[in-house]
């Protein structure tokens, strides 16, 4: 097999491993839909806009979460954000904390909202770990001279 | 923010504000192309909605908040002699849980103002509540779909808006494997359709009349009879 066709399907074995693991669902694919000659780069921006949203969040849900009394309203907002761009990106596991972590700022418990952000913050490092490996090997397929197909 | 000189008010209000909320480059055939406006809080989403937009050949208009898009649409209240005939938005689509105003209260503007209150408007929301999506297609929502938004649901609005003129579209109906309709609206052909699926149990019972035209003494309004 060449280089391509060995490159080729690596990606597709990966890509396929993401959706199997709950990495990323149909939402994802979608995505991947959006994109094409006039907007090569759509997938990585969104997701790198959707990586800072949640930082941003996350770091704010720390304050709201360390403070003497807990404003669990704010927390929850901040969680209804996450989960809600997590879905649009098509973040499976981040959004499925997201539900848990709903619960728990419903429920005021707090030790339970600082389990789920660092639940969010380990699926928020691989994901964007599995999505860099992605990219780069997107690139080193268009570098060998074939092209990224939609994903199915 | 646009500058208080209101003199030639229509075309510069507009380039103004298209320079800063960012209005696609769309093609050039104009007359064809559907306009919508997007309103979302979220980064993601606006960036989203503008490619799945985009993408569908519409031209965007993309702005963060309700209070934004009556200022695009010149319903904020500044004083401007000029109309806005020359804005031609076709299609509005707003997110439902906004900070400020959420997009069931821009609904409500848009449905108030003469001038706009023909515009469809569509209502995008994470969240499947029955009484809030019945709220906002009694006060006139063309549709309240559930997000994440996909390309087959821009399409599926596309054709409707652009399908109209006294044709109602037979309604696809929308199944995402096994889970609920994630569409609700009140055109009486969508209601038909949508009898035969399980999801047609969680309608508000009003909707649930086998006789499409009672669905529209749901409305408190002569004007959602007329649309039709």
């Amino acid at each position: 097999m060449d280089v391509l066709s060995q490159l080729q399907r690596q990606l597709a074995d990966f890509l396929a491993s993401l959706y199997r693991e709950g990495f990323v669902d149909d939402q994802f694919t979608q995505l991947q839909k959006l994109q094409d000659e006039s907007s090569p780069d759509f997938v990585m921006e969104v997701v790198s806009l959707f990586f800072e949203d949640c930082e941003k969040l996350v770091n704010n849900m720390a304050k709201v979460l360390e403070q003497q009394v807990v404003d669990f309203k704010q927390v929850d907002s901040h969680v209804h954000q996450l989960k809600g761009s997590s879905s649009s990106i098509g973040a499976a596991r981040i959004r499925n904390v997201c539900i848990a972590f709903k619960t728990f700022c419903e429920g005021q418990n707090r030790e339970g909202c600082l389990r789920c952000l660092q639940q969010v913050n380990h699926e928020h490092a691989q994901l964007k770990a599995n999505l860099q490996s992605l990219f780069t090997l997107e690139r080193q397929i268009v570098a060998a001279g074939g092209s990224v197909p939609a994903m199915q | 923010m646009f500058s208080g000189d209101m003199a030639t008010a229509g075309e510069i209000l507009r380039r103004s504000l298209t320079d800063e909320v960012g209005v696609s480059k769309g093609s050039v055939s104009g007359s064809e192309e559907l306009h919508v406006l997007a309103v979302d809080d979220s980064f993601v989403d606006r960036k989203v909605i503008e490619r799945l937009l985009k993408i569908s050949s519409c031209k965007v208009t993309v702005v963060e908040s309700g209070s934004r898009a009556l200022q695009y649409l010149g319903l904020d209240g500044e004083k401007s002699s000029v109309g806005f005939n020359d804005l031609k938005i076709n299609l509005i689509m707003t997110d439902y849980s906004m900070p400020g105003m959420t997009g069931y209260e821009l609904l409500k503007k848009i449905k108030e103002s003469s001038a706009f209150r023909e515009i469809p408007v569509v209502i995008m929301s994470s969240e499947n509540i029955l009484t809030r999506i019945d709220r906002c297609l009694e006060e006139g929502a063309e549709e309240y779909i559930l997000k994440p938004v996909k390309l087959s649901d821009v399409k599926r609005i596309k054709d409707v808006i652009m399908g109209g003129d006294g044709k109602q579209k037979k309604r696809r109906s929308v199944r995402k494997r096994g889970r609920e309709d994630r569409i609700y609206s009140l055109s009486p052909s969508s209601l038909v359709q949508s009898s035969s699926s399980p999801a047609f149990d969680f309608l508000p019972s009003e909707l649930k009349s086998s006789s499409p035209f009672s669905t529209l003494s749901l409305s408190k309004r002569p004007k959602l009879q007329t649309r039709d």
